[in-house]
């Protein structure tokens, strides 16, 4: 069912999304100022597609299928061939090894509670050690609340491909930010 | 070989523990979990801190990057 598209209606369905998508979006870029243009690029487009939406639909998802398919077009110069984007092998995890993550549970003494004390520069930092089909499954999985499948809806991958990126590049971010938290405390 | 029925061991519990943080096992799966992990010590350990890490970096996730957009973009010009 069409609706009228008023720039106020629009306002009340984006406002509630901004801060995820910005989170979603600096993550995936690694650079505020590219995250910023692509949130804004990403209104501009969903304000001209806004009369396809459903009013009853997820306008969060909506939003971000559509940053994702900019990012892909414009921030890795591939378009948004679903079929690159879900066909990566196994092995696109080139600068972590998985099997070199510290398994959980055997590093209890660690901690935990100084990874608050990372910026923002050296979270993006550890986020741009991923694939950048990583990083957008990562993102949106610590941005929101979203389910595997949800997660699976917006990046338009299935449901199994997202749940393995998501557990391989959430273990290299913890790998990657335990050592940055050993290396500012000095902390074997 | 993972196993799909109880009683779970603790390489049971290691394959499915992002799937249990995640509230993403099935219901007769998470009962076999929780079964496991109230009678090995090291399996509820591994499952504390893996969900106090996640928590963790969740917080600092989001913390970092709230607030983050400036007003031109808040607002539809």
């Amino acid at each position: 069912m069409s609706h009228s598209v008023t720039p106020e209606l629009f306002q009340t369905y984006l406002a509630p999304v901004l801060d995820t998508a910005y989170g979603v979006a600096f993550y995936t870029t690694s650079h505020g100022g590219d995250a910023e243009r692509l949130v804004e690029e990403t209104v501009v487009r969903a304000y001209t597609r806004f009369s396809s939406f459903q009013p009853r639909s997820n306008f969060r998802a909506w939003f971000l299928r559509l940053m994702v398919d900019l990012f892909r077009c414009q921030y890795q110069g591939r378009g948004s061939e679903q079929e690159l984007a879900c066909g990566e092998a196994a092995a696109d995890l080139p600068v972590i090894d998985p099997m070199d993550v510290e398994p959980r549970g055997q590093s209890s003494e660690f901690p935990l509670q100084l990874l608050r004390k990372l910026d923002r520069q050296q979270i993006a930092s550890a986020f741009s050690e991923l694939p950048a089909e990583y990083r957008i499954v990562c993102a949106l999985y610590f941005m929101d609340e979203f389910s595997y499948a949800e997660i699976a809806d917006v990046v338009g991958c299935p449901v199994e491909v997202t749940r393995s990126r998501l557990h391989r590049g959430r273990k290299a971010l913890s790998h990657v930010m335990r050592t940055q938290v050993r290396e500012m405390y000095s902390l074997a | 070989m993972i196993s799909d029925t109880p009683p779970y061991r603790c390489k049971d519990v290691r394959e499915r523990l992002d799937d249990y943080l995640d509230q993403e096992l099935l219901p007769h799966e998470i009962q076999w979990l929780r079964e496991h992990i109230e009678a090995c010590r090291a399996c509820a350990t591994l499952c504390q801190c893996a969900y106090e890490e996640l928590a963790e970096m969740r917080a600092v996730v989001q913390k970092e990057t709230r607030g983050g957009l400036t007003n031109e973009t808040r607002v539809l010009r």
